[in-house]
């Protein structure tokens, strides 16, 4: 899996690409969102426009992502979950526990509400 | 091909190895004829299987291996994943959806395990070790060369 991270205004977005998965996915995603807490950045949006699938460390990797952001005082979303991503987060009631957006610039946007 | 088929690994306690466990199980679809949304459900249970084998069963360590079995029948698939861990208990793991369990970064494998595939089976023996096993039923049209 691959991330990227790039600004808009005051959000950070992380574009992932590929499986989150146990032991490599999982790891890349950690990494990303670290780096961008140790940049200063607590306003965090993670694309997950090009997930093909997690498995459940890759999801216990986001709830992880999730609570050290908010250890921050920062608040990190989603935006984009599609196909399997998208069952799986509603499987694991986990779309209740996120706040996913399906666009882009309405995420962006609900950051400064 | 007929309607049986029979594939065994064996692999070192490896999570990196749960990809070959996964590729495996696709190809084993597609020998089979399966479905792609059945293929992709019955890769993530087993992927879930396999880790949990090799990080709760084995320990991690890696010269303790995990086996895994796959058997075509005409009417199923079983998959089989053993490791030589000393059991968990199976009919009482923590529902992951619960408000007091949603934040926690882990058990949540055995759950969507059973949500991929048709049925989940556990057998501890002392000693030995402690099998998982997977089955995917198929429907009666997939038995190749009869027409009805």
């Amino acid at each position: 899996m691959k991330a990227n991270t790039r600004d808009v205004g005051k959000v950070t977005i992380i574009d992932l690409n590929g499986k989150i998965t146990m032991g490599k996915g999982d790891l890349i995603l950690r990494d990303a969102v670290d780096g961008a807490l140790k940049d200063g950045k607590t306003r965090l949006l993670i694309n997950l426009a090009s997930v093909s699938y997690m498995d459940s460390a890759g999801i216990g990797e986001l709830v992880a992502c999730f609570k050290r952001v908010r250890e921050k005082k920062g608040i990190m979303k989603l935006v984009n979950p599609e196909g399997r991503v998208q069952d799986l987060l509603a499987l694991t009631k986990l779309d209740e526990y996120f706040e996913t957006y399906k666009s882009e610039p309405e995420a962006i946007a609900s950051f400064a509400a | 091909m007929g309607s049986s088929l029979h594939v065994d690994m064996t692999l070192s306690s490896r999570v990196e190895l749960a990809n070959l466990v996964h590729a495996a199980a696709e190809e084993v679809c597609r020998l089979a004829g399966i479905d792609e949304d059945t293929m992709m459900n019955l890769g993530l249970a087993l992927r879930e299987a396999t880790v949990n084998a090799i990080k709760h069963g084995n320990r991690m360590v890696e010269d303790k291996p995990v086996l895994v079995g796959f058997d075509l029948k005409a009417d199923r698939l079983e998959v089989s994943i053993k490791d030589q861990g000393s059991g968990f208990d199976f009919d009482h793991t923590a529902d992951p959806r619960l408000p007091e369990n949603i934040e926690k970064t882990n058990g949540r494998g055995l759950f969507l395990m059973r949500h991929f595939v048709d049925e989940v089976r556990y057998t501890h023996v002392p000693g030995s070790g402690t099998t998982v096993s997977l089955v995917v039923k198929l429907p009666r049209r997939r038995r190749r060369g009869r027409k009805r």
